[in-house]
């Protein structure tokens, strides 16, 4: 007498076998002690395994209570992606561009100086512009939302300044 | 905030909603990464970086299929990643001639039921088990999961599910029984 094959005993016991499987497995151990005695084993096994491989009580216990979520959160989002840091950083960068614009916007006006004035005007000429670029290199990094008004700022400055020098050298 | 709305969320840029999913799903995949890896300390590290992972790849994930299934296999792939880099695991060799052995099932192999007095002799010798073995096995028995499901987490064809259970089973009982030897 040809015997179930295990693996379909094993399917037959999860319930993953078509109809006609079903029905050959069920046939089968009408007849064959062999098969019957070595379904209720798997079973009997299965029964075990799922209760030796279960959570127990203090597994359960500290599964419910540790937190993923800080620590993966603050992996998602680092320093300098929490909005919290840039409610403060934000205003200080703006009060520093328009400190920064007032005094450039007033040098530029003002007659070309030379010696160590004129290195601070020249170092002003070439601020604003770097500043406007690294906040476009920040902002790639999904800081575009945190710090636009900066960003809009900036290029609010960046664009008086030409004008003002058009006008200058139109006056000149 | 439900579970679409959270993917939805994340995929437009808001890294706040994954906080949901993470609060949903920690418990279940802590579990399983506590079931593959053994101990709390790697299970809790290897949870925190399969969540990760799966947030950097959100973008791949169909939102016609359910989510458990996807995270369950990035969680399980993270495992055994963990496993096979710590080398914190000895395997057994999987005996694939297994099943020509057991033509006969009037033949009789230990039974698991007898041998198993206690879990943890049974986890231990899990944590022996080949990784796709052990694989299943934790699917199977601890997830509870379908062969469908399996089939989907693991890779390998749904027919397949239920061969590599019995080996692993099978190799079970091997392993028990030796112990069984050892320790009487």
């Amino acid at each position: 007498m040809r015997h179930i094959q295990p693996d379909l005993m094993q399917r037959f016991l999860a319930d993953e076998v078509d109809l006609m499987e079903r029905e050959t497995v069920t046939e089968h151990l009408t007849h064959c002690e062999a098969c019957t005695a070595l379904l209720v084993q798997m079973t009997a096994d299965d029964d075990s395994l799922s209760f030796a491989l279960g959570l127990d009580e203090a597994e359960a216990e500290w599964v419910a209570s540790f937190d993923l979520t800080a620590p993966v959160m603050a992996k998602l989002r680092p320093w300098y992606r929490d909005p919290a840091v840039w409610a403060i950083v934000a205003p200080m960068l703006l009060v520093a561009s328009f400190g920064l614009s007032l005094v450039s916007g007033l040098l530029t006006r003002s007659v070309e100086p030379t010696g160590p004035v004129g290195f601070t005007v020249g170092a002003m000429r070439e601020l604003i512009p770097a500043l406007w670029k690294l906040s476009a290199y920040l902002g790639q990094g999904g800081l575009l939302r945190t710090i636009w008004p900066v960003l809009l700022l900036a290029g609010a400055i960046w664009f008086w300044r030409s004008r003002m020098k058009k006008e200058e050298e139109s006056n000149a | 905030m439900d579970e679409r709305e959270a993917i939805s969320r994340c995929l437009a840029g808001d890294s706040n909603a994954y906080a949901t999913l993470v609060g949903q799903y920690q418990a279940q995949v802590l579990a399983l990464c506590l079931r593959m890896t053994g101990n709390r300390e790697d299970a809790a590290d290897v949870a925190q970086q399969a969540f990760i992972q799966a947030y950097r790849h959100l973008d791949h994930y169909d939102p016609d299929q359910p989510f458990r299934p996807w995270l369950y296999k990035i969680a399980t792939n993270e495992c055994i990643n963990f496993l096979r880099r710590t080398k914190k695991y000895q395997v057994v060799p999987a005996a694939d001639d297994v099943l020509e052995n057991v033509s006969d099932p009037a033949d009789g192999v230990p039974s698991i039921v007898d041998l198993a007095e206690d879990r943890e002799r049974v986890r231990t010798a899990v944590a022996q088990l080949p990784l796709s073995y052990r694989q299943v096995v934790v699917a199977y028995y601890f997830q509870e999961l379908s062969y469908q499901e399996i089939a989907r987490q693991t890779g390998v064809p749904v027919g397949t599910v239920g061969t590599l259970l019995h080996r692993a089973k099978q190799q079970l009982r091997k392993l028990l029984a030796a112990t069984e030897v050892g320790t009487g």
